[in-house]
């Protein structure tokens, strides 16, 4: 055993140089991969008749990714989506397909939003409590925990649906602040929901700023600061190939 | 997931794999040639 900490150092020693080439590879390919990776998607995306799309191998900090975020579809339905992000992800080389948005309404889904009792019992949560926020920012207030772990297993029956998250704000300050903080909120509630366990690809987080004001209340009324759930599609979602887990 | 990471973790399981392989054989070998002192 006298050789223990030699043979310990010799194995951390291989695994740094293990690392190490590993680093220089990815320096050496990366770029080269993500270009052609950025062609194959963008072919991929032509054919699937998905053209306002695009295809991004780059992660937020600028890093290369094998798993690209696709921007650009807000405007399609759930099936033209599905079909471009399948495409997309038979391209050889592509891991995951995430939608930059994760977001945007899927307009026009084909059935009809049935609401299902999951429905009632968040709407029945929120007419008595609301979730609230930490004072111009997205950051989910202490309190409202509590009232996000009741919503999450209200939804839970819901499973399989696609539900909307829709932040609202009120109209005090600018509109286009006002947009992003809501949809920064739907953000947050929907990654709240998704640590709680509803599968983040049947949640859609949107923001509508202070558009859509609460029936029968002055756009600039605080109440009208809210987030709203609905079902917009009964149907089960079919995964898209996605292998990483996380947020869409 | 960033690529460099990627190939990191699967550069590491393949070391890791090969240690756990060289590591048997090195044992039994070592077992084998104590069996005929």
């Amino acid at each position: 055993m006298a050789d223990s900490p030699r043979l310990l150092f010799m194995i951390a020693a291989g695994a740094a140089l293990v690392v190490a080439l590993a680093v220089g590879m990815a320096a050496l390919t990366g770029p080269r991969l993500a270009s052609s990776l950025q062609a194959g998607a963008a072919r991929a995306i032509a054919r699937a008749d998905g053209a306002p799309v695009l295809a991004r191998f780059a992660l937020p900090g600028g890093q290369i990714t094998r798993h690209p975020t696709l921007s650009g579809g807000e405007g399609l339905d759930e099936a033209v989506r599905e079909r471009i992000a399948r495409a997309v992800a038979a391209v050889p080389g592509v891991g995951g397909i995430r939608w930059a948005d994760g977001t945007a309404f899927a307009r026009g889904a084909a059935e009809p939003a049935e609401p299902l009792a999951c429905q009632d019992d968040v709407a029945a949560l929120l007419r008595a409590r609301t979730i609230r926020f930490e004072e111009g920012s997205a950051r989910i207030d202490a309190a409202s925990r509590v009232l996000i772990d009741e919503v999450a297993s209200a939804l839970k029956p819901c499973l399989g649906s696609i539900i909307a998250v829709t932040g609202h704000t009120d109209a005090s300050g600018p509109e286009p602040g006002n947009l992003a903080l809501s949809r920064d909120r739907a953000e947050a509630v929907r990654r709240a929901l998704t640590q709680r366990g509803i599968p983040a690809d049947g949640l859609r987080a949107s923001g509508m700023g202070s558009r859509a004001p609460v029936a029968g209340l002055e756009p600039a009324d605080t109440a009208n600061r809210r987030i709203e759930f609905s079902v917009l599609a009964t149907r089960p979602v079919r995964p898209t190939p996605v292998d990483t887990p996380g947020p869409r | 997931m960033p690529y460099w990471l990627e190939l990191i973790v699967i550069a590491l399981v393949a070391y890791s794999a090969g240690l756990a392989l060289g590591w048997a054989v090195w044992a039994r070998r070592d077992g084998e040639e104590e069996g005929h002192d």
